[in-house]
């Protein structure tokens, strides 16, 4: 086999990897998948970016998104109510919803049903319900325990629920366009670094052109870090502060 | 045919180092007397976690659980590469050679908090953060005490830095560098004094308290070969790497290896080991200025003593 169809091969494959797990990140109803994914999407760009011979963009890509991801996953996990996913995957299953994962809790569509007045259930009321839910997000409500819900209750529902908004046709319709859009560019722009030799020691470089050219910036980028820092440190302890310590003779009193 | 050979043969010197790794710790707890049993207690080990049954619990997430080891493994096998053996002996030579070290250590503990977190058990649980935590304390002693040997040489690549220690090692004028880096390293390698994140007497084995069997065996070797690789690396930067007279490259480098992973252990028996705010303690407000300050110095000297330039 030729270099140049290993490169091919290795390209595609990553490509598609970033692809594939980025549709992964939406699609999966864990939040630690999800976090997961990002980051598995972020390696193959990496990748991507040694096949382009651009090793320490490579090597900077790692670093910052490993981390970075993992410090947000874990702040999901904290934070988050169900970061695992495990009640809404319940939810799927118990309401047999169609479609791949957090897709399938989507937007109701239609204008929402009118609001009950009590007693009103009559006969008639019922199987206007029946049909409507049917209709709402098509789906099948029959076997649930919360079957006893109006077809208002169960809109509302399925709205706090939903995993995407109103929005989503439009929303897919603008990404393609977009793509499209970067596509033609990509095509119609004349490049004019591809011809030339990659750098051999990008790092020494870089570190030229920051203590150089691009120093004002990366001097004002350290100080907005020490900034940050400075005020992440006075938030905690302010917050510290507020707190009151039992007394210690309680506590040693309590002890057996 | 190097594309196939060199993984190859990177990761045969990887299990061998691994399995000397296992023979220092069965050394050091046995006694230098008990050397058959030592040799052969690792394998044995191995082949009955072999034959265990390899459980996944109920309710796992049962992708991550799978996999983990094996994200483990690859990103071990990846940072191997960067090891200079030789004058000319290196799988993967780029300029930016210990940086590429480095940044690859971090996936390994997306690992550890994958297999800790995947198991839906609240030892488990406890484990993701403790592994996260270490993630971010140990990420900037480690840097900041490999930048001296990197400013001495002025570059990134492990090949260079050796070659620039032919007259004198970096230990010998960089002694505190030395000394962070070796605790950033067992904090990596989630070794004794620093493996609350897998405690088998608070958490009951932390992370790996759900794997058994033939994945519990691939974590081993992972968490091994790591620690060899930390090593190995510590050589690489303060101890000349494959530099030495009369016997040939790699020997030496395996016997520098050795010894160090043998020194290493044997000190940190004598501590106990660290609560997870202890530790995170000791990263922010003990190794943190201690690495300014060895930068300072390194800096000073570099200036002023021209070694290998």
């Amino acid at each position: 086999m030729s270099s140049g169809l290993i490169e091919w091969l290795i390209f595609l494959s990553l490509a598609m990897i970033a692809i594939v797990t980025a549709a992964g990140m939406i699609i999966t109803m864990s939040m630690y998948r999800a976090g997961l994914a990002l980051m598995a999407s972020f390696v193959a760009l990496a990748g991507l970016f040694i096949l382009l011979n651009a090793d320490l963009l490579a090597a900077i890509q790692v670093m910052m998104n490993v981390g970075g991801m993992l410090v947000m996953v874990l702040f999901m996990v904290m934070m988050m109510m169900d970061p695992g996913g495990e009640m809404m995957w319940g939810m799927k299953r118990d309401m047999h919803m169609r479609g791949p994962g957090a897709l399938s809790m989507h937007m109701p569509s239609g204008p929402p049903p009118p609001e009950e007045q009590e007693g009103q259930l009559d006969a008639g009321a019922m199987s206007d319900m029946d049909v409507q839910e049917t209709e709402v997000g098509g789906h099948d409500m029959s076997d649930m325990e919360m079957g006893s819900m109006t077809p208002r209750q169960n809109y509302t529902m399925m709205v706090d629920m939903a995993m995407s908004t109103a929005q989503l046709p439009w929303a897919i319709v603008l990404g393609v366009v977009s793509a499209l859009l970067l596509v033609i560019l990509l095509i119609l722009t004349p490049w004019p670094l591809a011809g030339i030799a990659p750098t051999q020691d990008a790092s020494r470089v870089v570190g030229e052109l920051l203590l150089s050219r691009y120093m004002i910036a990366f001097e004002g980028a350290a100080l907005l870090i020490l900034a940050g820092i400075a005020g992440a440190v006075l938030l905690a302890k302010r917050e510290r502060s507020r707190v009151q310590t039992p007394p210690e003779t309680k506590q040693r009193g309590e002890q057996p | 045919m190097s594309v196939f050979i060199t993984p190859l043969f990177v990761v045969c010197v990887l299990l061998v180092g691994t399995y000397f790794i296992a023979v220092i710790e069965q050394l050091l707890r046995l006694g230098l007397r008990s050397i058959g049993i030592a040799l052969t207690l690792p394998l044995a080990n191995a082949i009955r976690l072999l034959y265990q049954e390899d459980l996944t619990p109920r309710g796992a997430d049962f992708f991550l659980f799978r996999s983990a080891p094996f994200i483990a493994l690859a990103v071990v096998s990846l940072v191997a590469l960067v090891i200079p053996l030789g004058p000319t002996l290196i799988a993967f030579n780029p300029s930016i050679g210990l940086f590429y070290f480095i940044v690859l250590l971090s996936p390994f503990v997306v690992a550890i908090t994958n297999a800790a977190w995947s198991q839906n058990s609240k030892e488990g649980l406890f484990a993701t953060f403790r592994a996260a935590a270490y993630l971010i304390s140990y990420e900037v002693p480690i840097g900041f005490a490999a930048i001296g040997p990197v400013m001495a040489t002025q570059s990134l690549s492990t090949q260079r830095i050796v070659e620039v220690q032919a007259g004198l090692w970096f230990v010998v004028w960089q002694p505190l560098g030395l000394a962070i880096y070796l605790i950033a390293a067992l904090f990596v390698s989630f070794r004794h004094p620093f493996d609350s994140a897998l405690a088998g007497s608070e958490l009951e084995g932390g992370a790996f308290a759900e794997y058994s069997g033939g994945r519990l065996l691939l974590f081993k070797i992972a968490l091994a070969a790591l620690f060899l690789l930390l090593m190995a690396m510590g050589v690489v930067l303060f101890f000349g790497g494959w530099q030495g007279p009369v016997l040939p490259g790699p020997l030496w480098f395996a016997l520098k290896t050795f010894a160090l992973s043998a020194l290493v252990l044997w000190l940190a028996h004598f501590f106990p080991r660290l609560r997870h705010d202890q530790m995170l303690t000791l990263s922010w407000k003990i190794l943190l200025p201690a690495s300014l300050l060895n930068i300072t110095l390194v800096g000073i000297l570099t200036l002023t003593i021209p070694v290998g330039r």
